[in-house]
């Protein structure tokens, strides 16, 4: 892949996190970056800040999935291959372990 | 119950185990077993179809984890461009979006596990934990939707083969 591919890539996936941002109220930030995984491969890492709120038990489930499903959808629909990995944090558990890659 | 179904148990008792701030170890080992609880809820299935009682037990350790993830890594891609003979499409289209569900969540499930056995710089929090959970439940909830379907049986020969 060339460099310009590989930006034209990181490209669409910027605007994608930055399109379900902004559609979420729930989401303080979101982050995203490649990590080599155990086979080797680039994998798409998606860190999703959400407030205190959404992560209640009663909410969690239901706005993680809805979250990840509209991702993994814009993702697929822009044809960029593999699945992301979407991690999720409160606001509270990020400012009591501050951690770059959620910052 | 069956173990799948415990070992999913299990691994939200990790989550809850320490009062405070939660034992890395602890989340590391529930994350790690969500993930064997959802390898055998699928790989309990495979030996299912197979009709000798002496082999069911050989029968599910032939499933190997290397290929079903590339196996679930390329249902997205057989769905998106499907071959006109490819017995996946047998099934209905919901039964085929809540494949696509289990099997990018089985992949995102396997790298998390991996992450959790061997990457001793990573870290998770209580939440992120129980969120991966969840994930792991919905694909107990989603595959309990279509086990019998062709979707499903051709998803559980895929992870067994070469060539799907």
């Amino acid at each position: 892949m060339t460099l310009a591919e590989e930006r034209a890539i990181e490209s669409k996936i910027r605007d994608i996190v930055e399109t379900v941002q902004r559609q979420n109220p729930d989401i303080v930030r979101a982050r995203f970056q490649f990590e080599e995984d155990w086979t080797g491969q680039p994998a798409l890492y998606i860190r999703i800040t959400l407030r205190d709120a959404a992560t209640r038990p009663s909410r969690l489930a239901a706005v993680t999935s809805a979250i990840r499903e509209e991702l993994r959808s814009a993702l697929r629909n822009s044809e960029i291959e593999g699945t992301p990995s979407v991690r999720f944090r409160s606001q509270s558990e990020t400012l009591d372990m501050p951690d770059p890659k959620w910052a | 119950m069956g173990l799948p179904q415990d070992l999913l148990d299990q691994a939200e008792l990790l989550t809850v185990l320490d009062k405070k701030r939660p034992k890395q170890a602890n989340l590391r080992r529930a994350i790690s077993t969500a993930y064997y609880a959802v390898f055998h809820l699928l790989i309990e299935d495979g030996p299912n179809n197979w009709k000798v009682p002496g082999q069911q037990s050989r029968f599910a350790r032939i499933f190997d984890h290397g290929r079903m993830r590339q196996a679930a890594e390329r249902i997205p891609k057989r769905l998106a461009k499907p071959d006109a003979g490819d017995p996946i499409l047998k099934s209905s289209p919901a039964q085929l979006d809540a494949l696509l569900q289990i099997a990018e969540s089985f992949n995102e499930l396997q790298r998390e596990r991996h992450r959790a056995d061997y990457d001793t710089a990573a870290q998770w929090t209580r939440d992120e934990c129980i969120e991966i959970l969840k994930l792991a439940e919905s694909v107990f909830t989603g595959w309990a939707k279509i086990r019998k379907s062709p979707a499903a049986q051709e998803f559980l020969f895929a992870m067994l083969s070469r060539d799907r």
